[in-house]
């Protein structure tokens, strides 16, 4: 997708009304939605990870949310032991995110290696098998808080401020979410990119042309993992917590929705994805308990009725 | 001595019961355009996907230009020049029809596929104009293959197969599915490939095909395959003659 379709000009005024939402948020005193819409980003920001492998590549990981499980704890860990020294270099954001990016990326580059000597339905069953590894490891860190997980004893600190400050969190995921984005169409439209898109299709053709794919899909998948894990250490900011729940499977069904809602394989959709899932959740739980049973239909609807997710009816709506 | 492009020796391919490739001997000489004829089901495709490294033999040799490739993985084969196509067009449907062909013209030019760099830098788009002008696709380039007539993307097909400027070609049914027009502009297309290999050697073609009289008209020599054993080898004139070919093949053409 280029930047001149509709989607896109509706993705680009959403992102510039994003940069003005918190000023608006403070004028009406409502400093909850920057809240909210920290969260919604932070998503979209795992969703276009999840985009590269799972729309581009067609790699469907149903345990990618264990990526935001590791980079919660890592960056549980770096503040716990950041809070026992006071502060400290491992207490500030231009440390404890690479760090926690890091190690999503090696544990990403350990679960592909694996998953990816399998397709289709064993792929699906491997990466959702290692998420609840993942999540179990949770469990079992009993420092940590094992089930009930911990609150940050102290939050990334970037220069005078840190992240515990809603506006502060708020423009750093949006700069991040608007560097992912730009990016994910460069990296699309490079060599790199068109081989993860035309092994989705047809890998053996790929290969039959001197290239050795399961290289490349390791290699995006230990990305989408890393950019995942970075997310996983802003969410555990913006929650101010951190929990096993973060790495469940219910996580990682939530990011697949994202990306499927928003139209897999598209740039922008992973975040009309996150913005519907997070606004509808929002909207819905507002009005019954038993939100999901009117959110599952209203998925299945959207995905069914148009298979390139909002993006597509974006699309659709033009053609007419 | 130099080696041949291709050798072939005891190959043998099993499938439950069915033995689709039972013990094949053959040598295609450098440069030469070598048909594989047979009925449906006699084991040509199976052949040439075991050369491509796409299927693995349960016995038997495979030498490209002297080396030994039998257990070797589909890429390196690739690396080593050989090339093929598809008996139902293979695209990258979602792909434009120059970075289908743009695959093979980075692997030709010994580039990996960079992270940051663009798909289509001009050492690259040069080639990938040039293929595409050859197959007769130069005004299509920026559609999704997917989007192709059936003979557009029979077309591209080959081209994909010459992208990465493999030196012994395997073609698959290249004519198959095309009109009289576009099977003369096929014709052409495979007698300019066989000399267009920049610089070095001819180029060496495996054509599999059920025309014959393309068949008669393209090929140096013709290999008959019968239920997985070549049954006989020549000259088109010889195999026009041989009884056995009358009766167990052309006879029911
Ligand atoms: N992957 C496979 N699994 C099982 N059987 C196969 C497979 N591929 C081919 N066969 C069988 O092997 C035999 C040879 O098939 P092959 O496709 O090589 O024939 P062919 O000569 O190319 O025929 P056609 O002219 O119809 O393309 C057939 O009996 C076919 O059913
Ligand atoms: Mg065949």
């Amino acid at each position: 997708m280029t930047p001149t379709t509709p989607a896109s000009r509706w993705a680009i005024a959403l992102l510039i009304a994003l940069a003005a939402a918190p000023v608006f948020s403070a004028l009406a005193g409502q400093t909850f939605y920057v809240f909210l819409l920290s969260k919604m980003m932070i998503l979209a920001l795992a969703g276009v990870s999840l985009n590269w492998i799972l729309g581009y590549g067609n790699m469907p990981s149903f345990g990618h949310a264990g990526f935001l499980g590791i980079g919660a704890y890592s960056v549980a860990i770096m503040s716990m032991r950041a809070a026992e020294a006071q502060g400290g270099w491992l207490a500030t954001a231009f440390v404890q995110l690479p760090i926690a990016t890091l190690a999503a990326a090696i544990a990403a580059i350990i679960i592909g290696a694996v998953s990816l000597r399998t397709r289709g339905v064993y792929f699906i069953m491997i990466t959702l098998a290692f998420g609840q590894m993942l999540f179990s490891l949770g469990v079992a860190l009993e420092p940590l808080g094992g089930d009930d997980g911990m609150t940050l004893p102290m939050y990334s600190t970037l220069g005078p401020a840190d992240l515990s400050s809603g506006p502060v969190l708020y423009y750093v995921v949006l700069g991040l979410l608007v560097l992912a984005l730009a990016g994910s169409h460069r990296l699309m439209q490079s060599p790199f990119g068109a081989v993860i898109r035309g092994a989705k299709s047809n890998e053996t053709r790929l290969e039959a042309l001197g290239v050795p794919t399961y290289r490349y899909r390791l290699a995006a998948f230990a990305l989408a993992g890393a950019v995942c894990g970075l997310a996983g250490a802003l969410l555990a900011n913006q929650g101010g917590y951190v929990s096993p729940a973060l790495a469940a499977w219910t996580h990682s069904a939530e990011l697949v929705v994202i990306v499927l809602l928003g139209g897999a394989g598209t740039l922008f959709g992973p975040l009309f994805g996150a913005l519907a899932v997070v606004g509808l959740e929002e909207i819905l739980s507002q009005l019954t308990e038993h939100w999901r049973i009117i959110f599952g239909p209203i998925l299945i609807l959207v995905v069914l009725a148009n298979r390139g997710g909002i993006s597509g009816l974006f699309r659709a709506r033009t053609n007419v | 001595m130099s080696s041949p492009a291709l050798e072939i020796i005891g190959l043998h391919k099993q499938f439950g019961g069915v033995a689709a490739n039972d013990g094949i001997d053959l040598i295609l000489e450098t440069g030469e355009i070598h048909a594989l004829i047979g009925p449906n089901g006699s084991g040509k495709t199976t052949l040439i996907n075991q050369i491509m490294g796409i299927l693995t033999p349960n016995s038997g040799e495979i030498h490209v230009f002297g080396q030994n490739v039998a257990h070797r993985p589909i890429h390196t084969r690739s690396k080593m020049g050989v090339g093929r196509s598809w008996q139902i067009p293979s695209v990258f449907p979602d792909l434009t029809v120059a970075e289908n062909v743009a695959f093979g013209v980075r692997a030709a030019l010994g580039l990996s596929a960079g992270w940051w760099t663009k798909a289509l830098t001009e050492d690259v788009t040069d080639r990938v104009d040039k293929l595409l002008g050859q197959a007769g696709l130069r005004q299509v380039m920026d559609a999704p293959a997917g989007d192709l007539s059936h003979a557009d993307q029979r077309k591209l097909d080959v081209a994909i197969a010459l992208s990465s400027d493999p030196i012994l070609v395997l073609l698959d049914e290249p004519l198959a599915g095309l009109g009289a027009d576009e099977t003369t502009h096929m014709l052409t297309y495979i007698r300019k490939i066989r000399a267009n290999s920049t610089p070095g050697p001819k180029r060496t073609i495996v054509l599999i095909e059920h025309d014959m009289d393309a068949v008669f008209a393209l090929s140096d020599r013709i290999s008959v395959l019968v239920e997985g054993k070549i049954v006989a080898t020549g000259t088109p004139q010889e195999i026009g003659q041989n009884p056995i070919v009358q009766h167990a093949y052309l006879g029911e053409a």
